[in-house]
């Protein structure tokens, strides 16, 4: 696999994961499902796994970049899966809607764990880091999908300030602490 | 609190898009941090439970 081809392929996943923040977001805004704190958490990790894929778009592949959306995910996967733990014990019930049958923590564990595997694949390809310092100017595409994904992260940080204020957030919220009059 | 990991993951972006990769990887690793003591605060708190 070319160097090229790598950047496009991160741009993709890079693309996937912004898509994901988007739905978070959508279901967050149309149904009133506010993030508790390890909802927010989760949120967090694929945005640290994201900026892993915009330096591989960004400065072309590196076997680094890929450590960083490994880490990064498996952070967000140990969060996600101490919350399905959390809701498997009888009583506890569930947090927030169904989507497409499991819960979203369920599919941010998937998506995290989809995340190393498909990083961990993409390191079995040594061609791409054969020429770090030929590497391609990043398309404008590609720069533009890391400019779309930094207005995400910021705006999940800016949902966060107005949920939970500067300190930690409620367990259970069920307003914008910043809104309330 | 919870907003820290988001705000300085924003600056990383806004540094990979200016060309600065250290401190991308270097705001990445204090994000990472964050969402880890973070975590350790949250993990057993919807269950009330004081480990």
């Amino acid at each position: 696999m070319t160097s090229a081809m790598s950047v496009k392929l991160n741009a993709l996943g890079l693309l996937g994961i912004s898509l994901v923040l988007m739905v978070a977001f959508a279901d967050q805004i149309a149904y009133g499902d506010l993030p508790c704190p390890l909802c927010i958490l989760q949120r967090a990790g694929f945005v640290a796994a994201g900026l892993g894929l915009a330096l591989n778009v960004r400065f072309g592949p590196r076997p680094s970049h890929y450590a960083v959306v490994i880490l990064s995910a498996m952070a967000g996967g140990a969060v996600s899966l101490r919350q399905i733990a959390l809701h498997v014990v009888p009583g506890t019930g569930a947090y927030g809607n169904p989507f497409l049958g499991l819960h979203f923590y369920t599919w941010a564990f998937i998506l995290f764990a989809l995340i190393v595997v498909g990083s961990a694949a993409m390191l079995l390809f040594d061609r791409q880091f054969d020429e770090p310092g030929k590497a391609l100017p990043p398309a404008r595409a590609g720069l533009a999908i890391v400019g779309l994904f930094l207005l995400l992260a910021l705006g999940n940080g800016v949902s966060t300030l107005l949920e939970c204020g500067g300190g930690f957030c409620p367990d259970n919220p069920n307003d914008y602490l910043l809104l309330k009059k | 609190m919870m907003t820290i990991p988001f705000f300085v993951l924003t600056i990383g972006l806004a540094a990979i898009l200016r060309g600065h990769r250290i401190w991308a990887l270097i705001l990445w690793a204090v994000a990472l941090l964050a969402i880890a003591i973070l975590f350790r605060i949250h993990t057993t708190s919807q269950l009330g439970l004081g480990l």
